[in-house]
Protein backbone atom coordinates (compact mmCIF):
# COMPACT_ATOMS: atom_id res chain seq x y z
CA UNK A 1 0.00 0.00 0.00
CA UNK A 2 1.59 3.16 -0.78
CA UNK A 3 1.53 5.51 2.11
CA UNK A 4 -0.59 8.93 0.91
CA UNK A 5 1.26 12.01 2.18
CA UNK A 6 -2.34 13.96 1.81
CA UNK A 7 -3.44 14.34 5.46
CA UNK A 8 -6.98 13.85 4.81
CA UNK A 9 -6.71 10.89 2.87
CA UNK A 10 -7.21 9.05 6.24
CA UNK A 11 -10.80 10.31 6.37
CA UNK A 12 -12.05 8.87 2.81
CA UNK A 13 -14.49 6.37 3.29
CA UNK A 14 -14.24 3.43 0.95
CA UNK A 15 -17.33 0.64 0.51
CA UNK A 16 -15.68 -2.57 1.37
CA UNK A 17 -19.11 -4.51 1.19
CA UNK A 18 -21.47 -2.34 -1.09
CA UNK A 19 -25.19 -3.00 0.00
CA UNK A 20 -28.16 -1.39 -1.23
CA UNK A 21 -31.65 -1.23 0.31
CA UNK A 22 -34.58 0.37 -0.21
CA UNK A 23 -32.91 2.99 -2.65
CA UNK A 24 -30.43 3.59 -0.26
CA UNK A 25 -26.62 3.18 -0.15
CA UNK A 26 -26.41 1.12 2.90
CA UNK A 27 -22.77 -0.67 2.12
CA UNK A 28 -20.61 -1.82 4.23
CA UNK A 29 -17.40 1.02 4.71
CA UNK A 30 -14.24 0.88 6.45
CA UNK A 31 -16.13 3.22 8.84
CA UNK A 32 -18.48 0.22 10.03
CA UNK A 33 -15.71 -2.20 9.61
CA UNK A 34 -13.98 -0.19 12.65
CA UNK A 35 -16.98 0.64 14.39
CA UNK A 36 -17.91 -2.84 14.44
CA UNK A 37 -14.02 -3.92 15.80
CA UNK A 38 -14.68 -1.18 18.67
CA UNK A 39 -18.28 -2.59 19.82
CA UNK A 40 -17.32 -6.55 19.32
CA UNK A 41 -13.77 -5.46 20.54
CA UNK A 42 -15.90 -3.73 24.15
CA UNK A 43 -18.45 -6.72 24.25
CA UNK A 44 -15.37 -9.23 23.81
CA UNK A 45 -13.45 -8.07 26.26
CA UNK A 46 -16.24 -7.62 29.12
CA UNK A 47 -17.22 -11.04 27.96
CA UNK A 48 -14.04 -12.26 29.01
CA UNK A 49 -13.57 -10.43 31.82
CA UNK A 50 -17.38 -11.29 33.68
CA UNK A 51 -16.46 -14.95 31.93
CA UNK A 52 -15.26 -15.69 35.62
CA UNK A 53 -16.09 -13.46 38.27
CA UNK A 54 -14.54 -13.36 41.66
CA UNK A 55 -14.73 -11.75 44.68
CA UNK A 56 -10.72 -11.20 44.37
CA UNK A 57 -10.58 -9.58 40.97
CA UNK A 58 -8.19 -10.89 38.04
CA UNK A 59 -6.67 -8.50 36.12
CA UNK A 60 -9.09 -8.21 32.92
CA UNK A 61 -12.34 -8.38 35.62
CA UNK A 62 -10.37 -5.66 37.73
CA UNK A 63 -10.00 -3.74 34.47
CA UNK A 64 -13.68 -3.93 33.80
CA UNK A 65 -14.66 -2.64 37.13
CA UNK A 66 -12.53 0.45 36.89
CA UNK A 67 -14.22 0.93 34.12
CA UNK A 68 -17.35 0.36 34.93
CA UNK A 69 -17.04 2.37 38.20
CA UNK A 70 -15.65 4.79 36.30
CA UNK A 71 -18.75 5.51 34.26
CA UNK A 72 -21.11 4.55 37.06
CA UNK A 73 -18.97 7.58 39.16
CA UNK A 74 -19.56 10.05 36.35
CA UNK A 75 -23.56 9.41 35.92
CA UNK A 76 -23.85 9.31 39.97
CA UNK A 77 -21.91 12.34 40.42
CA UNK A 78 -23.93 14.47 37.77
CA UNK A 79 -27.41 12.42 38.12
CA UNK A 80 -27.19 11.11 41.69
CA UNK A 81 -29.49 7.94 42.46
CA UNK A 82 -31.82 8.65 39.16
CA UNK A 83 -29.07 8.27 36.91
CA UNK A 84 -28.93 4.45 37.28
CA UNK A 85 -31.37 3.25 34.59
CA UNK A 86 -28.82 5.62 31.95
CA UNK A 87 -25.62 3.76 33.32
CA UNK A 88 -26.31 1.24 30.22
CA UNK A 89 -26.72 3.92 27.67
CA UNK A 90 -23.46 6.52 29.18
CA UNK A 91 -21.56 3.39 29.43
CA UNK A 92 -22.07 2.28 25.43
CA UNK A 93 -21.22 6.10 24.38
CA UNK A 94 -18.14 6.22 26.35
CA UNK A 95 -17.00 2.79 25.66
CA UNK A 96 -17.70 2.95 22.17
CA UNK A 97 -15.98 6.77 21.91
CA UNK A 98 -12.79 5.72 23.73
CA UNK A 99 -12.26 2.95 21.65
CA UNK A 100 -12.82 4.16 18.37
CA UNK A 101 -10.68 7.25 19.27
CA UNK A 102 -8.07 4.67 20.60
CA UNK A 103 -8.31 2.56 17.35
CA UNK A 104 -7.81 5.71 15.53
CA UNK A 105 -4.45 6.09 17.08
CA UNK A 106 -2.42 2.82 15.23
CA UNK A 107 -1.29 3.86 12.08
CA UNK A 108 -3.45 2.75 8.60
CA UNK A 109 -6.45 2.71 10.96
CA UNK A 110 -10.07 4.66 10.52
CA UNK A 111 -11.11 6.82 12.97
CA UNK A 112 -14.97 6.84 12.95
CA UNK A 113 -15.64 9.05 15.43
CA UNK A 114 -13.50 11.76 13.30
CA UNK A 115 -16.66 12.02 11.14
CA UNK A 116 -19.70 14.20 11.46
CA UNK A 117 -22.00 11.61 10.38
CA UNK A 118 -20.87 9.60 13.31
CA UNK A 119 -20.49 12.14 15.66
CA UNK A 120 -23.80 14.14 15.03
CA UNK A 121 -25.91 10.96 14.82
CA UNK A 122 -25.02 10.48 18.49
CA UNK A 123 -25.24 13.77 19.56
CA UNK A 124 -28.33 14.58 18.25
CA UNK A 125 -29.67 11.17 19.57
CA UNK A 126 -28.35 12.24 23.12
CA UNK A 127 -30.58 15.36 22.95
CA UNK A 128 -33.62 13.63 21.34
CA UNK A 129 -33.36 11.48 24.05
CA UNK A 130 -33.08 14.21 26.30
CA UNK A 131 -36.13 15.80 24.58
CA UNK A 132 -37.96 12.44 24.67
CA UNK A 133 -37.69 11.73 28.98
CA UNK A 134 -38.23 15.44 29.31
CA UNK A 135 -41.77 15.40 28.16
CA UNK A 136 -42.27 12.43 29.18
CA UNK A 137 -41.21 12.59 32.70
CA UNK A 138 -42.66 16.54 33.03
CA UNK A 139 -44.79 17.32 30.11
CA UNK A 140 -44.83 20.94 29.45
CA UNK A 141 -42.84 21.85 32.33
CA UNK A 142 -40.18 20.59 30.31
CA UNK A 143 -40.29 23.87 28.49
CA UNK A 144 -39.07 25.46 31.83
CA UNK A 145 -35.60 24.56 30.60
CA UNK A 146 -35.95 27.87 28.68
CA UNK A 147 -37.41 30.08 31.31
CA UNK A 148 -34.87 30.56 33.84
CA UNK A 149 -36.35 31.89 37.22
CA UNK A 150 -35.60 35.36 38.64
CA UNK A 151 -35.72 37.01 35.32
CA UNK A 152 -37.76 40.12 35.42
CA UNK A 153 -40.66 39.82 32.70
CA UNK A 154 -39.66 42.73 30.49
CA UNK A 155 -36.57 40.83 29.52
CA UNK A 156 -37.87 37.07 29.34
CA UNK A 157 -38.68 37.07 26.09
CA UNK A 158 -34.58 37.84 24.96
CA UNK A 159 -33.72 35.56 27.84
CA UNK A 160 -35.89 32.57 26.40
CA UNK A 161 -34.96 33.41 22.67
CA UNK A 162 -30.83 33.22 23.86
CA UNK A 163 -31.79 29.54 25.97
CA UNK A 164 -33.51 28.43 22.94
CA UNK A 165 -30.32 29.13 21.11
CA UNK A 166 -28.19 28.01 23.39
CA UNK A 167 -30.32 24.37 23.86
CA UNK A 168 -29.92 24.22 19.86
CA UNK A 169 -26.01 24.66 20.04
CA UNK A 170 -25.97 22.07 22.31
CA UNK A 171 -25.82 18.89 19.66
CA UNK A 172 -24.19 21.09 17.61
CA UNK A 173 -21.57 21.35 20.04
CA UNK A 174 -21.17 18.11 21.41
CA UNK A 175 -20.83 16.69 17.89
CA UNK A 176 -18.67 19.00 16.65
CA UNK A 177 -16.43 19.04 19.26
CA UNK A 178 -16.00 15.46 19.07
CA UNK A 179 -15.18 15.18 15.44
CA UNK A 180 -12.90 18.37 15.00
CA UNK A 181 -10.56 16.70 17.79
CA UNK A 182 -10.23 13.89 16.36
CA UNK A 183 -10.21 15.27 13.01
CA UNK A 184 -7.27 18.14 14.14
CA UNK A 185 -4.92 15.80 15.89
CA UNK A 186 -5.05 13.46 13.42
CA UNK A 187 -4.29 16.05 10.91
CA UNK A 188 -1.65 17.32 12.90
CA UNK A 189 -0.28 13.92 13.34
CA UNK A 190 0.14 13.01 10.09
CA UNK A 191 1.45 16.73 8.62
CA UNK A 192 4.20 16.60 11.26
CA UNK A 193 5.23 13.03 10.83
CA UNK A 194 5.09 13.71 7.15
CA UNK A 195 7.57 16.28 7.78
CA UNK A 196 10.49 13.55 8.90
CA UNK A 197 10.85 11.49 5.31
CA UNK A 198 10.51 14.21 3.59
CA UNK A 199 12.82 16.04 5.32
CA UNK A 200 15.40 13.35 5.04
CA UNK A 201 14.56 13.19 1.53
CA UNK A 202 15.16 17.13 0.68
CA UNK A 203 17.86 17.45 3.03
CA UNK A 204 19.66 14.60 2.63
CA UNK A 205 22.21 15.40 6.04
CA UNK A 206 20.74 17.56 7.99
CA UNK A 207 17.27 16.71 7.29
CA UNK A 208 17.61 13.57 8.80
CA UNK A 209 19.08 15.38 12.28
CA UNK A 210 16.37 18.01 11.92
CA UNK A 211 13.84 15.54 11.59
CA UNK A 212 14.94 13.03 14.08
CA UNK A 213 15.97 15.58 16.92
CA UNK A 214 13.07 18.40 16.14
CA UNK A 215 10.29 17.11 14.39
CA UNK A 216 10.50 13.67 16.36
CA UNK A 217 9.70 14.36 19.66
CA UNK A 218 7.16 17.19 18.25
CA UNK A 219 5.42 13.76 17.07
CA UNK A 220 5.58 11.99 20.00
CA UNK A 221 4.47 14.39 22.10
CA UNK A 222 1.31 15.15 19.83
CA UNK A 223 0.53 11.31 19.96
CA UNK A 224 0.68 11.71 23.86
CA UNK A 225 -1.68 14.86 23.38
CA UNK A 226 -4.01 12.44 21.02
CA UNK A 227 -4.27 9.88 24.03
CA UNK A 228 -5.36 12.25 26.30
CA UNK A 229 -7.68 13.68 23.87
CA UNK A 230 -8.98 9.91 22.63
CA UNK A 231 -9.76 10.14 26.15
CA UNK A 232 -10.91 13.30 27.54
CA UNK A 233 -13.45 13.43 24.41
CA UNK A 234 -15.08 10.11 25.36
CA UNK A 235 -14.87 11.59 28.91
CA UNK A 236 -16.83 15.02 27.58
CA UNK A 237 -19.28 13.19 25.71
CA UNK A 238 -20.57 10.99 28.52
CA UNK A 239 -20.41 13.51 30.77
CA UNK A 240 -22.74 16.48 28.95
CA UNK A 241 -25.05 13.30 28.19
CA UNK A 242 -25.66 12.75 32.15
CA UNK A 243 -25.56 16.73 32.69
CA UNK A 244 -28.02 16.96 29.53
CA UNK A 245 -30.29 13.96 30.92
CA UNK A 246 -30.32 15.79 34.31
CA UNK A 247 -31.68 18.71 32.51
CA UNK A 248 -34.53 16.59 31.21
CA UNK A 249 -34.90 14.80 34.81
CA UNK A 250 -35.37 18.02 36.41
CA UNK A 251 -36.38 21.07 34.25
CA UNK A 252 -35.07 24.87 35.89
CA UNK A 253 -35.42 23.16 39.15
CA UNK B 1 -7.74 -0.77 1.57
CA UNK B 2 -9.18 1.04 -1.17
CA UNK B 3 -11.62 -1.13 -3.07
CA UNK B 4 -13.90 1.97 -4.36
CA UNK B 5 -13.12 4.87 -2.73
CA UNK B 6 -16.39 7.55 -2.70
CA UNK B 7 -16.92 9.96 -4.87
CA UNK B 8 -14.90 12.42 -4.46
CA UNK B 9 -11.52 10.30 -4.09
CA UNK B 10 -8.36 12.32 -3.24
CA UNK B 11 -9.77 15.00 -5.49
CA UNK B 12 -8.97 17.67 -3.03
CA UNK B 13 -11.86 19.19 -1.10
CA UNK B 14 -12.56 18.05 2.01
CA UNK B 15 -13.55 14.45 3.10
CA UNK B 16 -15.14 14.39 6.37
CA UNK B 17 -18.08 16.56 4.90
CA UNK B 18 -17.77 15.67 1.24
CA UNK B 19 -19.09 12.10 1.45
CA UNK B 20 -22.37 13.19 2.21
CA UNK B 21 -23.33 10.33 -0.26
CA UNK B 22 -22.06 7.99 2.50
CA UNK B 23 -23.72 9.10 5.20
CA UNK B 24 -26.54 6.94 5.03
CA UNK B 25 -24.11 3.83 5.15
CA UNK B 26 -22.54 5.60 8.42
CA UNK B 27 -25.71 6.20 10.21
CA UNK B 28 -27.27 2.61 9.57
CA UNK B 29 -24.29 1.01 10.61
CA UNK B 30 -23.67 3.10 13.70
CA UNK B 31 -26.78 2.63 14.22
CA UNK B 32 -27.46 -1.22 13.88
CA UNK B 33 -23.86 -1.76 15.89
CA UNK B 34 -24.23 0.83 19.06
CA UNK B 35 -27.57 -0.76 19.01
CA UNK B 36 -26.02 -4.36 19.16
CA UNK B 37 -23.52 -3.00 21.85
CA UNK B 38 -25.80 -1.42 24.02
CA UNK B 39 -28.46 -4.36 24.28
CA UNK B 40 -25.06 -6.28 25.20
CA UNK B 41 -23.98 -4.43 27.86
CA UNK B 42 -27.63 -3.26 29.58
CA UNK B 43 -28.93 -7.09 29.47
CA UNK B 44 -26.19 -9.20 30.48
CA UNK B 45 -22.39 -7.81 30.86
CA UNK B 46 -23.20 -4.50 32.98
CA UNK B 47 -25.73 -6.21 35.21
CA UNK B 48 -22.89 -9.24 35.68
CA UNK B 49 -20.23 -6.74 36.41
CA UNK B 50 -22.30 -4.78 38.76
CA UNK B 51 -23.51 -7.43 40.94
CA UNK B 52 -19.61 -8.44 40.89
CA UNK B 53 -19.05 -5.17 42.43
CA UNK B 54 -21.37 -5.02 44.88
CA UNK B 55 -21.31 -8.35 45.85
CA UNK B 56 -17.47 -7.66 46.76
CA UNK B 57 -19.04 -4.60 48.89
CA UNK B 58 -21.20 -6.18 50.57
CA UNK B 59 -18.72 -8.98 51.52
CA UNK B 60 -16.16 -6.25 52.56
CA UNK B 61 -18.92 -4.69 54.87
CA UNK B 62 -19.81 -8.00 55.92
CA UNK B 63 -16.33 -8.93 56.87
CA UNK B 64 -15.44 -5.71 58.51
CA UNK B 65 -18.65 -5.81 60.95
CA UNK B 66 -17.83 -9.61 61.61
CA UNK B 67 -14.83 -8.79 62.90
CA UNK B 68 -15.50 -5.61 64.74
CA UNK B 69 -18.00 -8.04 66.56
CA UNK B 70 -15.73 -10.63 66.99
CA UNK B 71 -12.82 -8.43 68.37
CA UNK B 72 -15.89 -7.08 71.07
CA UNK B 73 -16.38 -10.67 71.89
CA UNK B 74 -12.56 -11.14 72.26
CA UNK B 75 -12.71 -7.80 74.28
CA UNK B 76 -15.25 -9.37 76.67
CA UNK B 77 -13.98 -12.46 77.32
CA UNK B 78 -10.68 -10.75 77.82
CA UNK B 79 -12.28 -8.98 80.43
CA UNK B 80 -14.15 -12.23 81.88
CA UNK B 81 -10.86 -13.85 82.17
CA UNK B 82 -9.39 -11.00 84.45
CA UNK B 83 -12.25 -10.90 86.75
CA UNK B 84 -12.34 -14.74 87.33
CA UNK B 85 -8.19 -14.60 87.82
CA UNK B 86 -9.05 -11.90 89.99
CA UNK B 87 -11.67 -13.99 91.75
CA UNK B 88 -9.70 -17.01 92.23
CA UNK B 89 -6.26 -15.04 93.39
CA UNK B 90 -8.79 -13.10 96.59
CA UNK B 91 -9.77 -17.01 97.30
CA UNK B 92 -6.57 -18.42 97.29
CA UNK B 93 -5.44 -15.23 99.85
CA UNK B 94 -8.35 -15.54 101.82
CA UNK B 95 -7.50 -19.58 102.03
CA UNK B 96 -3.84 -19.27 102.77
CA UNK B 97 -4.82 -16.35 104.95
CA UNK B 98 -7.23 -19.02 107.25
CA UNK B 99 -5.05 -21.83 106.98
CA UNK B 100 -1.82 -19.90 108.61
CA UNK B 101 -4.11 -18.29 110.97
CA UNK B 102 -5.34 -22.13 112.00
CA UNK B 103 -1.94 -23.59 112.27
CA UNK B 104 -0.40 -20.25 114.30
CA UNK B 105 -2.96 -21.45 116.85
CA UNK B 106 -2.42 -24.73 117.19
CA UNK B 107 1.58 -24.14 117.38
CA UNK B 108 0.84 -22.12 119.90
CA UNK B 109 -1.34 -24.51 121.67
CA UNK B 110 1.49 -26.81 121.40
CA UNK B 111 3.54 -24.08 122.74
CA UNK B 112 1.75 -23.35 125.71
CA UNK B 113 1.30 -26.86 126.53
CA UNK B 114 4.32 -27.85 126.18
CA UNK B 115 5.57 -24.90 128.29
CA UNK B 116 3.05 -26.03 131.16
CA UNK B 117 4.54 -29.61 131.40
CA UNK B 118 7.75 -27.92 131.28
CA UNK B 119 6.90 -25.70 134.28
CA UNK B 120 5.39 -28.33 136.21
CA UNK B 121 8.32 -30.81 135.77
CA UNK B 122 10.17 -27.77 136.98
CA UNK B 123 8.76 -27.09 140.14
CA UNK B 124 8.40 -30.87 141.22
CA UNK B 125 12.15 -30.97 140.67
CA UNK B 126 12.73 -27.69 143.09
CA UNK B 127 10.35 -28.93 145.62
CA UNK B 128 12.31 -32.49 145.67
CA UNK B 129 15.42 -30.06 145.86
CA UNK B 130 14.06 -28.26 148.64
CA UNK B 131 12.88 -31.55 150.34
CA UNK B 132 16.57 -33.32 150.04
CA UNK B 133 17.47 -30.17 151.40
CA UNK B 134 15.58 -29.66 154.45
CA UNK B 135 15.94 -33.16 155.15
CA UNK B 136 19.82 -33.00 154.41
CA UNK B 137 19.86 -30.24 157.27
CA UNK B 138 18.07 -31.92 159.59
CA UNK B 139 20.21 -34.40 159.48
CA UNK B 140 23.26 -32.40 159.76
CA UNK B 141 22.05 -30.39 163.22
CA UNK B 142 21.73 -34.04 164.30
CA UNK B 143 25.34 -35.13 163.83
CA UNK B 144 26.43 -31.80 164.79
CA UNK B 145 24.76 -32.38 167.83
CA UNK B 146 25.89 -35.34 168.10
CA UNK B 147 30.10 -34.54 167.72
CA UNK B 148 29.05 -31.38 169.58
CA UNK B 149 28.14 -33.47 172.35
CA UNK B 150 31.16 -35.74 172.09
CA UNK B 151 33.34 -33.15 171.86
CA UNK B 152 32.55 -31.20 174.71
CA UNK B 153 32.36 -34.34 177.09
CA UNK B 154 35.70 -35.51 175.65
CA UNK B 155 37.23 -32.09 176.70
CA UNK B 156 35.00 -31.97 179.87
CA UNK B 157 34.93 -35.43 180.44
CA UNK B 158 31.07 -34.57 181.28
CA UNK B 159 27.99 -35.34 179.17
CA UNK B 160 26.21 -31.96 178.47
CA UNK B 161 23.00 -31.37 178.37
CA UNK B 162 21.21 -32.47 175.05
CA UNK B 163 18.64 -29.27 174.81
CA UNK B 164 21.58 -26.83 175.09
CA UNK B 165 23.98 -28.49 172.89
CA UNK B 166 20.76 -28.54 170.03
CA UNK B 167 20.42 -24.94 171.14
CA UNK B 168 23.97 -23.82 170.18
CA UNK B 169 23.94 -25.68 167.39
CA UNK B 170 20.99 -24.11 165.87
CA UNK B 171 22.63 -20.83 166.61
CA UNK B 172 25.73 -21.74 164.87
CA UNK B 173 24.21 -23.36 161.73
CA UNK B 174 21.72 -20.22 161.58
CA UNK B 175 24.67 -18.01 162.05
CA UNK B 176 26.39 -20.12 159.32
CA UNK B 177 23.52 -20.03 156.70
CA UNK B 178 23.10 -16.83 157.05
CA UNK B 179 26.81 -16.36 156.08
CA UNK B 180 26.68 -18.37 153.03
CA UNK C 1 -4.32 -5.80 74.47
CA UNK C 2 -6.33 -5.51 71.02
CA UNK C 3 -5.89 -1.77 70.24
CA UNK C 4 -3.85 -2.56 67.27
CA UNK C 5 -6.77 -4.58 65.66
CA UNK C 6 -9.37 -2.31 66.62
CA UNK C 7 -7.36 0.73 64.84
CA UNK C 8 -7.25 -1.65 61.58
CA UNK C 9 -10.61 -2.20 61.95
CA UNK C 10 -11.87 1.34 62.38
CA UNK C 11 -9.81 1.77 59.29
CA UNK C 12 -11.52 -0.52 57.17
CA UNK C 13 -14.70 1.24 57.88
CA UNK C 14 -13.98 4.61 57.41
CA UNK C 15 -12.86 3.76 53.98
CA UNK C 16 -16.00 1.75 53.38
CA UNK C 17 -17.88 4.99 54.49
CA UNK C 18 -15.41 7.04 52.05
CA UNK C 19 -16.15 4.56 49.21
CA UNK C 20 -19.80 5.45 49.49
CA UNK C 21 -19.37 8.99 49.08
CA UNK C 22 -19.26 10.21 45.20
CA UNK C 23 -16.10 10.15 44.08
CA UNK C 24 -15.42 13.36 42.03
CA UNK C 25 -12.64 12.83 38.79
CA UNK C 26 -10.59 14.89 39.15
CA UNK C 27 -8.09 14.11 36.45
CA UNK C 28 -7.24 16.46 33.03
CA UNK C 29 -11.09 18.48 33.56
CA UNK C 30 -9.28 21.14 32.67
CA UNK C 31 -8.62 20.71 29.70
CA UNK C 32 -12.21 18.98 29.25
CA UNK C 33 -13.63 22.27 30.54
CA UNK C 34 -11.58 24.59 27.56
CA UNK C 35 -12.46 21.78 24.41
CA UNK C 36 -16.32 22.40 26.06
CA UNK C 37 -16.37 26.38 26.31
CA UNK C 38 -14.64 27.00 23.09
CA UNK C 39 -17.08 24.57 21.06
CA UNK C 40 -19.96 26.02 22.74
CA UNK C 41 -19.19 29.22 21.57
CA UNK C 42 -18.25 28.48 17.90
CA UNK C 43 -21.72 25.75 18.23
CA UNK C 44 -23.75 28.57 19.36
CA UNK C 45 -22.29 31.15 16.61
CA UNK C 46 -23.52 28.74 14.07
CA UNK C 47 -26.57 27.99 15.26
CA UNK C 48 -27.13 31.43 15.13
CA UNK C 49 -25.78 31.76 11.39
CA UNK C 50 -27.43 28.67 10.25
CA UNK C 51 -31.18 29.54 11.79
CA UNK C 52 -30.55 33.34 9.95
CA UNK C 53 -30.00 31.74 7.10
CA UNK C 54 -33.00 29.40 7.21
CA UNK C 55 -34.98 32.50 7.82
CA UNK C 56 -33.83 34.43 5.45
CA UNK C 57 -34.79 31.57 2.81
CA UNK C 58 -37.74 30.62 3.99
CA UNK C 59 -38.88 34.48 4.40
CA UNK C 60 -36.71 36.31 2.59
CA UNK C 61 -35.26 38.44 5.23
CA UNK C 62 -31.98 38.84 3.51
CA UNK C 63 -29.75 39.95 5.06
CA UNK C 64 -31.93 40.86 8.19
CA UNK C 65 -32.36 37.23 9.65
CA UNK C 66 -28.56 36.35 9.20
CA UNK C 67 -27.65 39.90 10.81
CA UNK C 68 -29.76 39.56 13.80
CA UNK C 69 -29.97 35.57 14.29
CA UNK C 70 -25.91 35.96 13.93
CA UNK C 71 -25.94 38.71 16.85
CA UNK C 72 -28.27 36.44 19.06
CA UNK C 73 -25.88 33.34 18.18
CA UNK C 74 -22.55 35.24 19.44
CA UNK C 75 -24.56 36.41 22.52
CA UNK C 76 -25.22 33.13 23.45
CA UNK C 77 -22.10 31.93 23.00
CA UNK C 78 -20.55 34.49 25.26
CA UNK C 79 -23.60 33.56 27.67
CA UNK C 80 -22.11 29.90 27.08
CA UNK C 81 -18.60 30.35 27.68
CA UNK C 82 -19.93 32.73 31.15
CA UNK C 83 -22.26 29.74 32.00
CA UNK C 84 -19.47 27.48 32.15
CA UNK C 85 -16.13 29.32 33.65
CA UNK C 86 -19.24 30.54 36.32
CA UNK C 87 -19.80 26.73 37.01
CA UNK C 88 -16.30 25.75 36.81
CA UNK C 89 -15.48 28.64 39.15
CA UNK C 90 -18.09 27.57 41.95
CA UNK C 91 -17.12 23.89 41.64
CA UNK C 92 -13.52 24.38 41.91
CA UNK C 93 -13.96 26.89 44.91
CA UNK C 94 -16.56 24.60 46.47
CA UNK C 95 -14.51 21.04 45.92
CA UNK C 96 -10.63 22.43 45.10
CA UNK C 97 -11.36 20.22 41.88
CA UNK C 98 -11.86 21.93 38.40
CA UNK C 99 -15.67 20.57 37.98
CA UNK C 100 -16.68 18.98 35.01
CA UNK C 101 -20.09 18.28 35.96
CA UNK C 102 -23.18 20.10 35.69
CA UNK C 103 -20.99 22.83 33.88
CA UNK C 104 -23.29 22.45 30.91
CA UNK C 105 -25.23 25.80 29.76
CA UNK C 106 -27.21 24.80 32.04
CA UNK C 107 -31.10 26.76 30.94
CA UNK C 108 -32.76 27.82 33.49
CA UNK C 109 -30.46 27.48 35.85
CA UNK C 110 -27.90 30.41 35.30
CA UNK C 111 -29.54 33.11 36.71
CA UNK C 112 -29.91 36.20 35.13
CA UNK C 113 -26.78 35.99 33.60
CA UNK C 114 -28.52 35.33 30.28
CA UNK C 115 -29.28 38.90 29.89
Amino acid sequence: MMVSTDPMHQFQISRLLPIEAGGYDLSFTNSALFIAIAVFGIIGFLAFATSNLQTIPGRAQSLAEIWYKFVAGIVHDVNHDDGKPFIPLVFTLFSFILIANLLGMFPYFFTATSHVAVTFTMALFTIGLVVVIGVWKNGFKFLKIFTPSGVPLYILWFVVIIEIFSFLSRPLSLGMRLFANMLAGHVALKIFAGFIPTLAIGLPVIGVFMGGLLVLPLVVGITALEFLVAFLQAYVFAILTCVYLNDALHPGH
Amino acid sequence: MEHETASHASGGGFPPFDQIDTFPAQIFWLVVLLGILYFALSSVLLPKLSKAIDDRDDAIAANVSEAAAASGRADAAVKELEARVAEAKARGRETAARAKAESDARVAAETSRADAALEARLTSAERRIADLRTAAMTNVSGIAEEATAAMVERLSGTAPAPAAVRQSVARVLAASSTEN
Amino acid sequence: MSEDLNQRIAEAQAKLDAQKQPSAIDSAKGMGVGFKMASDFIAAVIVGAGLGWGLDELFGWSPWGLIVCLLLGFITGVKNIVAAATEAARQTAENGSTGLRNMAPKSGQDKGDGA
